[in-house]
């Protein structure tokens, strides 16, 4: 039975379909490659730096943006089942709110990874299951998985998650994640 | 050991300064960074690590930091963290690092 998946905020399609997004790109980073994993910073940074200037404090503003966006950008090129496959990043200010959102095609381990955290985080509060996984993670070599909760724990954010199976591809499915960060929120930091 | 993005300097054998950008790709690449610092805090001494010009460290870094602190706690070795109060993530991430081992010691300046 193939996943499928609707949690959160921003359920109904993606930001570009829905309001148009301010900034969005697509691009690839290969993961073989280490030194093209600086490109999810330096993109991370580029569009941080766009959006800063909304803020009362741009520093600090850069700095969470910055975070935020890396954090989801890093899960969703490591998370992609084609190493060399397109990431879609999206970011949209609408109110007092700013969404990033990240679209990437992954496969069903990956899918279903996703799946059981935000049944664990509906049931958990984010705080509690940050520290449950980085006891995890500190035992475990080569798995962390605690960039979402990061986000969510430490700059109050909420979080979407759509997985659909994609038609055209077997065992392949489109992931999208947004999080949502209320601008009082990163002013008060 | 540098980078274009960090550098780590150890002081003396019981005291680092890390500064830059850290964002690795998993906690993994940490680990053998961080090898010199796991290694003295293993022998039950004391670490402090300076992080005050750290302005970026990823999730996979937060999970290399919490293994440090989870080291220093089976082997009750003191452990110091100075970071900035004014870097968003330091003042969030790191502080709260403290659930993991009440005894470790954060001070943001």
């Amino acid at each position: 039975m193939p996943i499928q998946t609707r949690y959160g905020i921003a359920l109904d399609t993606d930001l570009q379909k829905t309001w148009g997004a301010d900034f969005s790109i697509d691009f690839i980073v290969p993961l073989e490659l280490v030194s093209q994993w600086r490109r999810c910073g330096l993109v991370s940074d580029f569009l941080a730096n766009y959006h800063s200037f909304c803020f009362k404090d741009p520093t600090k503003a850069l700095s969470v943006l910055s975070t935020i966006i890396n954090e989801l950008l890093e899960n969703a090129v490591k998370f992609s089942k084609d190493k060399n496959k397109l990431v879609t990043l999206s970011l949209r200010h609408f109110n007092h709110t700013i969404y990033i959102e990240t679209i990437n095609v992954s496969d069903q381990p990956n899918a279903s990874r996703l799946n059981e955290f935000v049944l664990k985080l509906d049931q958990n509060n984010a705080d509690t299951l940050f520290f449950e996984q980085l006891e995890k993670a500190a035992t475990t070599v080569g798995i962390s998985g605690l960039g979402l909760l990061s986000v969510i724990k430490d700059y109050d954010a909420q979080l979407g998650l759509l997985i659909y199976p994609k038609v055209d591809e077997s065992n392949c499915y489109e992931i999208t994640v947004t999080i949502a960060v209320e601008l009082s929120t990163i002013d008060a930091l | 050991m540098n980078n274009d993005d960090y550098k780590i300097h150890f002081d003396d054998p019981n005291k680092v300064t890390i500064s830059g950008v850290l964002r690795l790709q998993s906690p993994t690449i940490y680990d053998d960074l961080f090898a010199p610092i796991r290694d003295t805090i293993s022998q039950g001494q004391s670490m402090t690590m300076d992080i005050q010009n750290v302005s970026f460290l990823n999730s996979s870094g937060i999970t290399a930091l919490a293994r440090l602190i989870i080291v220093a706690r089976a082997h009750d070795s003191p452990f110091f963290i100075i970071g900035k109060e004014n870097i968003p993530w330091q003042k969030k991430s790191i502080v709260s690092l403290k659930r993991l081992w009440p005894k470790l010691e954060i001070t943001l300046t």
